[in-house]
């Protein structure tokens, strides 16, 4: 009697759609548009070796700025977040990662400003162009996947769905991504990059 | 042109303008969108015709949007925003480009589909707006700048196919219209029902005056439809001004 009830339930919230293929759902979503974030980061992290290197062939005694550049990138490549596994202090690790090698980057690229002959130069050109679209991506990236997160958040918290998902799922929060500090300061840069 | 689908559009302009978006995007009417009244009346045909014509034949779905201004937003804000609506492309292959220019702040870019990111990298697009498009908008050649900019976008995301025929001239082949279906006595019934819908039920007279309000004017001839195809983007593509 019990289990044909409980059956009953399930098949009626299975009719209803309240949340029962929804919550699943946005939790894949979330999970595939992290995927996407972390696939842009690394496409960032691709581009540096050789962006250093044409950076050095002009402007090799800005040493400093190259090595912080080229330390934040070891250091980002090393942090990673399992999608399927969020960690609230994981995420903030990859994320302050992230944006200190985002912040070094910025940096290298307002060095790079005062060598015109670096900044005639094709490949160098070339290569801003493809960070630039890539800065570009990441932050697209990463609005979507706070979207994603929102949905799923509002999915399992708002009325009727958090009914089913308390009922069979049983997820909770997940946490948001903000902005560090690092990132703050390069956001503000940003438009010096541009030229 | 079912009741239902007439309310949600409805009910998201309602949203929209009660969240105070400060951009709204326009709707995709034609492969070029000039808003801005920035493109001469010759080029726009030519564009038009050979955008069109393009999509048609199996190519990438490139349009072209003009705009005076986007509020306090980036132009690459504004961009994804455009071709997250327009949704550009086909659906597999995701083969959808925007040329999107801003007057008012001088800026350009080219926003390309997921799926051309190899055909149009970067750089490449990059180098399209530095060499090719701003010299001219520097010079105020702003129709020039777009038919040669569009020209050198279309030959890079087409790498199968010569697209020089459907920018040399507007032939007057391709002008032949194809017959249109007549219309049969279920047109006449629904045509009759939607007129009904809306002017004796309140709820469809408030339909109507928001149609009538909303609506702008022009974009009248174009024949044929030029809809997105549910293309996806990622942001890839670059920026530039002049």
């Amino acid at each position: 009697m019990k289990v044909s009830m409980s059956i009953a339930i399930f098949l009626s919230f299975l009719a209803t759609g309240c949340g029962l293929r929804s919550i699943p759902q946005a939790k894949n979503q979330v999970e595939a548009s992290l995927s996407e974030v972390s696939n842009q980061y690394k496409r960032r992290a691709d581009l540096i070796p050789n962006l250093v290197k044409t950076v050095k062939g002009y402007a090799s005694h800005e040493r400093e700025t190259l090595e912080a550049v080229i330390n934040a990138r070891a250091k980002a490549t090393q942090v990673r977040v399992d999608p399927a596994n969020l960690d609230p202090q994981k995420i903030k690790e990859f994320q302050a990662a992230q944006g200190s090698l985002g912040a070094a980057l910025g940096r290298l690229m307002v060095v790079a400003e005062r060598y015109p002959e670096l900044k005639a130069d094709r490949n160098f050109r070339e290569l801003q162009a493809q960070l630039e679209g890539t800065e570009n991506r990441i932050t697209v990236a990463r609005q979507r996947h706070i979207e994603a997160i929102k949905l799923f958040n509002d999915l399992v918290t708002v009325p009727p769905e958090s009914f089913v998902n308390s009922l069979f799922y049983g997820h909770e929060k997940m946490p948001q991504w903000d902005v560090t500090p690092d990132e703050k300061q390069q956001i503000e840069k940003a438009p010096e990059v541009e030229f | 042109m079912r009741p239902s689908l007439l309310i949600f559009a409805t009910l998201g302009l309602l949203v929209e303008i009660a969240f105070g978006e400060t951009f709204q995007v326009p709707p995709l009417r034609a492969p070029v969108n000039d808003l801005a009244q920035m493109i001469d009346e010759p080029t726009e045909r030519l564009l038009n015709q050979a955008l069109r014509q393009m999509h048609q034949e199996g190519g990438a779905q490139i349009a072209v949007l003009t705009l005076d201004s986007i509020g306090d937003l980036t132009i690459e804000q504004a961009s994804i925003q455009v071709v997250d609506q327009w949704q550009l492309g086909d659906k597999k292959r995701d083969d959808g480009l925007l040329l999107f220019v801003v007057q008012e702040s001088k800026q350009l870019r080219i926003e390309v589909g997921q799926g051309l990111e190899g055909d149009v990298p970067d750089a490449l697009a990059k180098r399209i707006i530095t060499e090719t498009i701003t010299p001219l908008f520097k010079s105020g050649q702003f129709s020039e700048g777009v038919l040669a900019g569009t020209y050198e976008i279309a030959r890079l995301a087409n790498p199968r196919f010569d697209v020089r025929p459907f920018f040399e001239s507007s032939l007057p082949s391709s002008l032949e219209q194809k017959p249109t279906r007549q219309p049969g006595i279920i047109d006449y019934l629904v045509f009759l029902g939607v007129l009904i819908f809306l002017i004796f039920t309140p709820m469809g007279r408030t339909l109507l005056m928001f149609m009538l309000l909303t609506r702008s004017g022009g974009g009248g001839g174009s024949g044929g439809g030029f809809r997105g195809g549910g293309g996806g983007f990622s942001g890839g593509g670059a920026s530039g001004g002049w």
